[in-house]
C-alpha cells in the first residue's frame, strides 16, 4: 500500500525535470524502444509512473536511473512528448541528493547562489593560502615552481583534501548500499557475491561499457564505430580516462609529475600529461558544442549544474595547460607561478563541490549501480536455485 | 396474364457470370410460356442496357420484363424507371437476385449456381406474369411535426424544421426548457454555458410563428399513420394565474413555507414549493408544486390573486404529419452503496459534481468542507461486467476530464485523481485529456474485475486501487470528495412512450434506429423519427447532429404534403373474410381494424401504415387475405415451377 | 471548352458517403444539386471497405445503393473526375469554376464492357487495392464503381491504340481536353473526407522495408467481397498468415509523427478486421496492441466484449519498434511493455503485422476559396465557427462541413452529420434572407 504524493513531481521539477513529465499516458513506449531495458528490468516508463504518483520508497531503492545512459531514443518518440530521457536525467539528481545525507547537494542543484557563492569561496581560500604563503609576490628571485610551491606542501593539501572527498563519497555510497540492498527485504545478498561481483565495478568504472548498448544492437560493432554512433561514448571515456590519469597524476603521483626539470616531449610524464590534457579538452569541447547546438536528444536540455561542471572541467585543463606552456617556454616563473594559483582556484572548488555532491559523482555512482545490480540479480538467481533445488 | 415478356440476364462484368452459366439460363428459359425475348448482357445497369430495354419494350410491344441482376436494394428501383421510360407500368417489372443470393453465394459450385439461376428466374417469369399495374398509394400529408423533448436537441431541430417551412409543436414534460445542459455550467470543447445556450435557442424559439411550445405536456395518446398522425397531449397547469403581479408573486415566493430537494440541483440544494429551475429558467414564469402547497390553506387564500391551485389540466389535441422524439437520457443512479453511494456522505455522481462547480463561487465546497481533492471514479453504470449495461456512455470520459479542468481552472487549489478503465477521449478530445496531464491530475487504470474501493474512516474516505499502469501495486488517496462518473441511462418514463407509438427499444434499451447507416434516425414506424439521446448516449454536438439530421429526413418526407406509398400491401377478401381476429393479432404496424360489410364484421387494412409484411395472410384460417404482388395464386406457381 | 454560368441551388464537394447523404437529403427537399467528385468514382473511402462495424453489414451493400440512389436522384447533377477552384463569395451567391479532367473516354458512349482493359499491354499498380494487384492503363477503378465507365491513365498510357481499336462503341478519344465549367450556387456543403496517415513515417515501424507489414486499408482490401486474391496472404510469400498482430494508434495520439490526436476509428475497424479475420482463418491468433480501447458508439463496446469472448489478445502496451527476423522466415518481432504484465519488456512474433493507421485532414479545399478564406481548425481540419450548436457551420456563411472534412469520424457519425450540413443548408437556402 502506498500513498499518492502528487508533490513529488514538483519537487523533481526543481532539480530541472520537464514539467511535461505528467502528461504521460503510459503507452509504454519509452521502455520498449529504450535499448538498455529489457524483461522485468524495464525503464523508464515504470519509474516515471513512480515519479508522477511519487512513491518515493520506489524511487529511492531504484537503479533505473544509472542504468539509463541517456540515448534519447525515448524521448525522441514519445508520442506525447513527456521527455522521459530528462526526467531520467533529474532522477539522477535527486538520486544524488538522497545519498549525500549533508543534503548539500540538494543545495547545490536547486540553488544558484549556493553553487556559486561555495565556488567562489573556495577560490578564494586557495588564493588567501597562497597568499598567506607566499605573500602576493610582484617579483621574485626564485626559479623553481617548487621553490614557491613546495609539492610536498602541495601534496599534504591534496591529501587532507582527496582525504575529505574519499570519505564523504564512500559514505554516500555506503547510503545508496543500504537504500538499494539493505533496505530491500525481499533479498538476502551472501558476502561472498560481493567478491564474485567486484569485477563488473572496475570493468564498468574503466570502460564504461553500457554507453556502447545505447545504440541500436543490428549492426556489428565496427560498422556503428564507422557510422560515429560510438562517437558520444568515445568523447566521454576520452574525458573520464584524461581526469582519472590526471587526477591519480596529481594526488597519488605529485612528486614525479610536478618537477622542475623540463623533460623531452616523449618522456612519460609529458605523455601522460598531453593525453590527460587532451582527453579533458576533447571532451569538454564535444559536450560544449553539442549541448549548445541541441543537437542530440540528450544536449536539448542543460541544467545550471550540467554548465558549471563542464566549464569548470575545460577551465581547469585550460588553466593547466597554459601553465605547463608557460613553463616550457621558460617565461618569467611569476607568470608560471599566476597561472599555477589560478589553475587551483579552479580545480579545488570543481573537485570539492562536484566530487560528491554534483554531477562528478556518476564517475562513482554509475559503476557502484551496475554493480549492486549485479549482486541483487545474482542473489535472486541463488535463491531461486536453493527453492529448485530444495524443491527437487 | 403478361404474356410478351423481355427477360434480361445480367453478367454483372464476372460478378455473375465467372460462376453462373448466363447463356445455359437465358437457353432454359427463351421457350418458358410468354417470353418473347431473352437476352444476356454485360452490365444490366448500364446506360447503354437501358436503352436497349426501353427500345426492346416499345419494338416488340413488352407488357412485363424481368432483370435477372444483383440485389432489388441496389436496382429495383433503376429497372423500375426503366419500365417507367418505357411506358410501361413500374409493377410489370421483377428482378431477380441472382448476384448475392446465388453466384456469390455459391461460387465455389458453378454447375449448381447455373441450375439454382435457371430456377430462380424461372420464379421471376412467373411471378411477373401475375404482375398487375399498379399504383402508388397517394396519401395527403401534414407539413407538421411534433417534437418531443425540448432539450437541446429538441430545440434546435425545432428552430432549424421551422426554417424549413414546417410547423412544429414542441412538447416538454418539464416546466421549463432546456433539459439537462441547462445543469450543466461550460460546456466542453467551446466552454459556453449550459443556460445561455438555452436562454439563446428559446429567444429563437419565441420568434419563429410557426413553432409552438408547450411545457408541463405529455404525449397521452396516438393513432394515424405517417403524414396524419394525431396525438393527445395533457398540459399540466403551472398552478399560477394568468394575470399575476410579478412582484407579488416573488413576495409570494420569499413567504412560501414550504421547502422540498431541488430535483434540478439532484437534491444538493433545497427550493421553494413555488419555484423555477434556476433564475433564468424560462419560460419566465414560476410553477406551484401543489401537492406540497396544497396543505398550506392560509398561504393560499393570501396569495389567491396570483396562485391558483385549482387549475385542471388541459388536453391538446395535435394533427401532425410527423414526430420527432428528443425525449434525452436520463443519468444513472448509482446503487445504494456501490462506491459507497449514499452511504459515505461525500460520494456524489458526475451530474451533482456538475452542480457543485456551478453552485459554488470561488470556493469548491460540499457540506460546508472545503474541496482539495478529487477523485473521480469512472464507468460508474457503463460497461457493466453484472449488471445490465454492457454499452459505453460516451460522454463521460470527455465531460469528467473537462469538469476536472473547469474545478481547477475555476477553483485552483484541487487535486484531482482519476480511477478509469480505459480513457475514452476520442478524435479532439484528446487534447482535453492532455490539458488535464499537463495540469497535474493523476489518472490510474484500474482492473475491471478488482475496481477501486471506497471506505470511510474517522471521518477521513479513503479510496484503494490497484494500478494496472503500476504493476497491480496497490495505492491509496484520502480525498474530500468522490465524484462517480455516471453513464447515460434511457428515461424512467421511456417506456410510456414507447408503449403509446410502439417503437422498438434495443438491447441497450434506448430507442431504437432502423439501421445505424442507412437509417439512423428512422424508427420502424414511418414518420416516428428519434434523435439526441434517446437514441443512445451522445454529446450535444452529437445529439444536434442526429436532430438535424431527423429534421431534414421529416422536413423531405413532408414537404410536398403528399406522400407516396408502395401499393404492394394486404387486401382483404371481403367475402371470405369473417372477422375472428387473428390477423389484428399478429400485424405488428397497427394497421387492422374491424368494420362493416354488408352486415357482417370484416377486417380493413389501412393501405398507409402496412408494409405488406405477410404476418396476416399466413394466419387468416380463410386464405381471405392477400399481399398484392406476392398473392397465395403467386407464390404456389413459384413453387410449382421450381420443384420441377 | 468553357460552359458559363450553370446554376444550381447547392454544390456539394466530396462524393463519399458524407457527400452522397448530403447530396440526396438536400435533392429529396426539392434542391438542384450539383456533386463533384475528384476522383473517378463516387463512393470514397467507405466503398473500398470490407464489412462495417459493429453491425458486420458488407460495405459495398450499403455504399452501392446510396451511390446508385444518388447518381439516379433528378435533382443530382454529379461531374466526377473534376475539381472546384476559385470559389469566390458574391453577395448570396456563390461563384466557382470546376475543372473536368479528360477520361480520353467518351463517357456517354462508354459501356464498361472492359474489352479495352484486356488488350491494353500497361500492367501497373492498382491504387484502389493499395498496390496489392496490378491493372492497365486504361481501367476502370474497381468493379462497384459509378459511374462505371474506363478512363486512360495518360501518364502511364502508351499511345498504342489498342483500346481505340477494339473498343465496340467508339468510345475512346485521346483528342480530350481539361473542360472548365464556371457555377453559380446558392450554398456549399464540403464533404472533402481525411487522408489516410502514411505508416512509412513511423520509423521505427520500418514498413516500408519489411514486406509483411501492412496498413489496415489493405486488409482492408483483402477482407472485402470484392478482394483481390479471394484469400488473406503475406504479402511476402503468398503464406497464410496464422499469427497476426495489430498495431493500434499508428499515427495516432502520436506527437513524434504530428498528429496528436486520436483519430477515433481505429479500435473499432481494428475489433472488426480481427473478427473477420477470425472467419476468415479460423486457425490464426490475433493480437491488438493498444494504449486505451475506445469503443464508444452504439453497440461498440458490446462488439469490444464480442471480440474478447471469440479469444482475440488485447495487450495494453503501444508496440514501440518493429524488426524483421533474421532467420528469413520474413516474421516480425514486436517490442513493446506489457504494461500489465510486470511491466516487462517484450519481443512478440508475428507472421503478419497490421498498422492501424489513423486519419488526418485533407485541408486541400481551403485553397480554392479565394475571396473569403475558408478557415482551419489547430488541427487543420476545417473550423466550425459554432461546434455545439450548429455543427456544419464554417466561418463562410452558406458553407457547410458534412463528414470527416471537420474532424474525425465514424461512417455513422459521418452520416449524421452530413445530415446535419443538408440540414443546415435546406434551412438556409429556404430562410428569408436576413444579410
Amino acid at each position: 500500500m502506498s500513498k499518492i504524493n502528487s508533490e513529488f513531481s514538483t519537487e523533481l521539477t526543481k532539480l530541472g525535470c520537464p514539467v511535461d513529465l505528467n502528461v504521460c499516458f503510459n503507452c509504454g513506449n519509452c521502455s520498449a524502444i529504450c535499448p538498455l531495458s529489457e524483461g522485468e528490468n524495464s525503464f523508464p516508463r515504470k519509474i516515471i509512473r513512480a515519479s508522477i504518483l511519487g512513491v518515493e520508497d520506489d524511487i529511492k531503492t531504484s537503479l533505473d536511473p544509472w542504468m539509463c545512459y541517456y540515448c534519447g531514443e525515448c524521448s525522441e518518440t514519445c508520442p506525447q512528448e513527456a521527455n522521459p530521457g530528462e526526467l531520467m536525467m533529474s532522477l539522477r539528481r535527486w538520486l544524488t541528493t538522497k545519498y549525500d545525507w549533508t543534503g548539500l547537494s540538494w543545495k547545490f542543484y536547486t540553488s544558484k547562489k549556493w553553487e556559486f557563492s561555495a565556488i567562489i569561496l573556495l577560490a578564494a581560500f586557495v588564493f588567501f593560502l597562497f597568499a598567506l604563503l607566499n605573500g602576493i609576490p610582484l617579483s621574485t628571485d626564485k626559479t623553481f615552481i617548487n621553490e614557491i610551491a613546495p609539492w610536498r606542501i602541495v601534496e599534504i593539501g591534496d591529501w587532507i583534501m582527496a582525504g575529505v572527498l574519499a570519505a564523504l563519497l564512500i559514505s554516500f555510497i555506503f547510503n545508496m548500499h543500504r537504500m538499494i540492498i539493505i533496505k530491500d527485504k525481499t533479498i538476502k545478498v551472501p558476502l561472498k557475491l560481493y567478491f564474485t561481483e567486484f569485477w563488473t565495478l572496475i570493468f564498468h568504472f574503466a570502460s564504461q561499457w553500457r554507453f556502447s548498448d545505447c545504440e541500436i544492437k543490428i549492426q556489428s560493432f565496427w560498422k556503428k564505430l564507422c557510422a560515429g554512433k560510438y562517437n558520444y561514448w568515445i568523447a566521454h571515456w576520452l574525458l573520464m580516462s584524461g581526469y582519472v590519469l590526471l587526477f591519480t597524476m596529481i594526488v597519488i603521483f605529485l612528486e614525479w609529475f610536478q618537477t622542475d626539470t623540463i623533460y623531452p616531449w616523449w618522456y612519460p610524464q609529458r605523455l601522460f600529461g598531453y593525453y590527460a590534457t587532451f582527453g579533458l579538452i576533447f571532451g569538454t569541447v564535444y559536450f560544449i558544442i553539442h549541448r549548445i547546438k541541441k543537437d542530440r536528444e540528450n544536449s536539448k536540455h542543460s541544467h545550471i549544474t550540467d554548465w558549471t561542471f563542464i566549464i569548470l572541467l575545460l577551465l581547469s585543463a585550460v588553466s593547466g595547460i597554459l601553465m605547463h606552456i608557460s613553463r616550457i617556454n621558460q617565461s618569467p616563473l611569476l607568470v608560471t607561478y599566476y597561472l599555477y594559483v589560478v589553475h587551483l582556484m579552479i580545480v579545488v572548488p570543481m573537485l570539492c563541490i562536484e566530487v560528491p555532491f554534483s554531477k562528478w559523482s556518476h564517475l562513482a555512482y554509475r559503476p557502484f549501480a551496475i554493480y549492486f545490480n549485479n549482486i541483487k540479480m545474482a542473489a535472486r538467481e541463488l535463491v531461486k536455485k536453493q527453492s529448485n533445488s530444495t524443491a527437487n | 396474364m403478361k404474356n410478351k415478356i423481355g427477360v434480361y440476364i445480367c453478367q454483372c462484368g464476372g460478378n455473375i457470370s465467372d460462376y453462373v452459366d448466363v447463356e445455359e439460363v437465358r437457353k432454359a428459359i427463351e421457350n418458358e410460356s410468354g417470353v418473347v425475348i431473352a437476352k444476356t448482357t454485360m452490365f444490366a445497369c448500364a446506360d447503354s442496357a437501358q436503352k436497349e430495354m426501353i427500345n426492346d419494350i416499345e419494338e416488340a410491344n413488352l407488357d412485363a420484363i424481368v432483370v435477372a441482376s444483383c440485389s432489388p436494394k441496389l436496382h429495383l428501383f433503376t429497372f423500375r424507371n426503366v419500365a417507367k421510360r418505357a411506358g410501361l407500368n413500374q409493377y410489370n417489372y421483377v428482378q431477380v437476385n441472382l448476384r448475392e443470393q446465388c453466384s456469390w453465394a455459391h461460387s465455389d459450385k458453378p454447375k449448381e449456381a447455373t441450375k439454382k439461376a435457371i430456377v430462380l428466374v424461372r420464379d421471376g417469369i412467373v411471378r411477373v406474369r401475375y404482375s398487375e399495374a399498379l399504383d402508388q398509394i397517394k396519401i395527403s400529408a401534414l407539413n407538421v411535426v411534433t417534437i418531443i423533448g425540448a432539450g437541446i436537441s429538441g430545440m434546435r431541430a425545432a428552430i432549424e424544421l421551422a426554417d424549413m417551412g414546417t410547423n412544429i409543436f414542441l412538447i416538454e414534460k418539464d416546466y421549463f426548457v432546456g433539459g439537462r445542459i441547462s445543469q450543466i455550467g461550460k460546456l466542453f470543447e467551446t466552454d459556453e454555458k449550459g443556460k445561455e445556450i438555452v436562454k439563446k435557442l428559446y429567444y429563437e424559439i419565441k420568434k419563429r410563428n410557426n413553432i409552438r411550445l408547450f411545457t408541463g405536456a405529455e404525449i397521452k395518446s396516438f393513432s394515424g399513420s405517417v403524414g396524419n398522425f394525431k396525438i393527445r397531449v395533457e398540459i399540466t397547469p403551472r398552478y399560477i394565474t394568468s394575470k399575476y403581479d410579478k412582484d407579488r408573486l416573488t413576495e409570494a415566493i420569499q413567504k412560501c413555507p414550504e421547502e422540498i430537494p431541488d430535483k434540478f440541483n439532484f437534491g444538493l440544494t433545497k427550493r421553494k414549493a413555488i419555484y423555477k429551475n434556476y433564475e433564468t429558467a424560462l419560460p419566465d414564469i414560476p410553477v406551484v408544486n401543489k401537492d406540497v402547497l396544497s396543505r398550506d390553506k392560509e398561504f393560499l387564500r393570501t396569495y389567491k390573486d396570483c396562485i391558483d391551485i385549482n387549475q385542471k389540466p388541459e388536453t391538446l389535441n395535435i394533427n401532425t404529419g410527423a414526430i420527432l422524439l428528443c425525449t434525452g437520457f436520463d443519468p444513472y443512479e448509482p446503487k445504494d452503496g456501490e462506491f459507497g453511494y449514499k452511504k459515505i456522505k461525500n460520494v456524489i455522481t458526475l451530474q451533482q459534481f456538475e452542480r457543485i462547480i456551478d453552485l459554488n463561487d470561488n470556493v469548491l465546497s460540499y457540506n460546508g468542507k472545503k474541496i482539495k481533492s478529487i477523485a473521480f471514479i469512472y464507468c460508474v453504470g457503463s460497461r457493466q461486467i453484472d449488471g445490465e449495461n454492457k454499452y459505453c456512455s460516451r460522454f463521460c470520459c470527455t465531460s469528467a476530464i473537462h469538469a476536472s479542468l473547469v474545478a481547477k481552472e475555476k477553483f485552483k487549489e484541487t487535486k484531482n485523481f482519476h480511477f478509469y478503465r480505459d480513457i475514452r477521449t476520442y478524435g479532439k478530445y484528446e487534447k482535453l485529456y492532455e490539458n488535464a496531464r499537463r495540469q497535474g491530475d493523476i489518472f490510474i487504470k484500474f482492473d475491471e474485475t478488482d475496481p477501486p474501493v471506497v471506505e470511510e474512516s474517522e471521518g477521513i474516505t479513503q479510496v484503494k486501487c490497484k494500478d494496472l499502469l503500476y504493476n497491480r501495486k496497490e495505492l491509496e488517496i484520502n480525498p474530500d470528495l468522490i465524484v462517480l462518473v455516471t453513464g447515460m441511462v434511457p428515461r424512467k418514463d421511456n417506456h410510456l412512450i414507447s408503449d403509446i407509438l410502439k417503437i422498438p427499444v434495443g438491447r441497450d434499451n434506448f430507442f431504437n434506429e432502423v439501421h445505424p447507416k442507412l437509417r439512423p434516425v428512422e424508427t420502424v414506424i414511418d414518420g416516428i423519427f428519434i434523435a439526441g439521446t434517446c437514441q443512445g448516449p451522445k454529446n450535444i454536438t452529437e445529439s444536434i447532429k442526429s436532430s438535424l439530421s431527423a429534421s431534414v429526413k421529416a422536413n423531405s418526407l413532408l414537404n410536398d404534403e403528399e406522400l407516396e406509398l408502395e401499393p404492394l400491401v394486404a387486401k382483404i377478401n371481403l367475402d371470405a373474410c369473417e372477422w375472428c381476429g387473428k390477423c389484428i393479432e399478429v400485424c405488428t404496424y397497427n394497421t387492422i381494424t374491424k368494420t362493416e360489410y354488408q352486415g357482417k364484421f370484416v377486417a380493413k387494412i389501412n393501405v398507409a401504415t402496412c408494409k405488406g409484411c405477410g404476418m396476416c395472410s399466413t394466419v387468416c384460417p380463410n386464405d381471405a387475405i392477400d399481399i398484392i404482388g406476392y398473392s397465395n395464386e403467386e407464390i404456389e406457381a413459384m413453387i410449382d415451377v421450381s420443384t420441377v | 471548352m468553357v460552359n458559363n454560368n450553370i446554376e444550381y441551388d447547392a454544390l456539394v464537394i466530396g462524393g463519399g458517403i458524407a457527400g452522397q447523404e448530403a447530396s440526396l437529403n438536400l435533392a429529396n427537399n426539392g434542391f438542384k444539386v450539383l456533386l463533384v467528385e475528384k476522383d473517378l468514382s463516387l463512393g470514397g473511402k467507405m466503398i473500398q471497405l470490407s464489412k462495417v462495424f459493429p453491425t458486420l453489414d458488407c460495405a459495398a451493400c450499403i455504399a452501392t445503393p446510396k451511390i446508385s440512389e444518388t447518381a439516379r436522384n433528378p435533382n443530382i447533377t454529379i461531374m466526377t473526375y473534376s475539381e472546384v477552384k476559385d470559389i469566390e463569395k458574391l453577395g448570396n451567391v456563390f461563384k466557382a469554376k470546376v475543372i473536368k479532367y479528360p477520361r480520353y473516354v467518351k463517357e456517354d458512349l462508354c459501356s464498361g464492357c472492359q474489352e479495352c482493359e484486356k488488350v491494353c499491354p500497361v500492367n501497373i499498380d492498382d491504387q484502389y487495392n493499395y498496390n496489392l494487384v496490378g491493372r492497365k492503363a486504361v481501367y476502370i477503378p474497381f468493379n462497384l464503381a459509378n459511374p462505371r465507365i474506363a478512363t486512360i491513365d495518360i501518364n502511364n498510357c502508351i499511345l498504342c491504340g489498342a483500346c481505340e481499336k477494339v473498343c465496340p462503341a467508339d468510345a475512346i478519344d485521346f483528342t480530350q481536353k481539361k473542360s472548365e465549367y464556371f457555377l453559380t450556387v446558392k450554398t456549399i456543403i464540403i464533404a472533402t473526407g481525411f487522408n489516410l496517415f502514411e505508416p512509412w513515417k513511423k520509423k521505427e515501424y520500418n514498413y516500408n522495408s519489411c514486406k509483411n507489414i501492412i496498413h489496415s486499408m489493405e486488409m482492408e482490401r483483402l477482407l472485402a467481397p470484392t478482394r483481390p486474391f479471394n484469400y488473406v496472404l503475406r504479402p511476402l510469400d503468398g503464406k497464410k498468415p496464422d499469427n497476426i498482430a495489430y498495431v493500434l494508434c499508428t499515427g495516432s495520439r502520436d506527437k513524434s509523427v504530428g498528429n496528436p490526436i486520436c483519430s477515433q476509428i481505429c479500435c473499432m475497424y481494428s475489433i472488426k478486421q480481427a473478427q473477420l479475420l477470425m472467419g476468415a482463418i479460423p486457425t490464426a491468433d490475433i493480437t491488438i496492441y493498444y494504449i486505451d480501447i475506445r469503443a464508444f458508439g452504439k453497440g461498440f463496446d458490446e462488439f469490444y466484449e464480442q471480440a474478447k469472448e471469440m479469444d482475440v489478445t488485447f495487450i495494453k502496451g503501444k508496440v514501440a519498434k518493429i524488426t524483421e527476423k533474421k532467420d528469413g522466415s520474413g516474421n516480425l518481432l514486436l517490442r513493446y511493455e506489457a504494461i500489465d504484465e510486470n511491466c516487462e519488456i517484450k519481443e512478440a512474433e508475428h507472421d503478419l503485422v497490421v498498422l492501424s493507421v489513423g486519419i488526418l485532414p485533407n485541408p486541400e479545399i481551403s485553397s480554392s476559396f479565394k475571396n473569403e478564406k475558408l478557415e482551419l481548425d489547430e488541427y487543420n481540419y476545417l473550423l466550425q465557427v459554432e461546434k455545439l450548436t450548429s455543427p456544419a457551420k464554417t466561418n463562410i456563411k452558406g458553407v457547410f462541413v458534412a463528414g470527416t472534412a471537420s474532424g474525425p469520424m465514424d461512417i455513422p457519425d459521418s452520416i449524421l452529420s452530413a445530415g446535419d450540413a443538408s440540414a443546415e443548408a435546406t434551412s438556409y437556402l429556404r430562410r428569408p434572407c436576413t444579410c
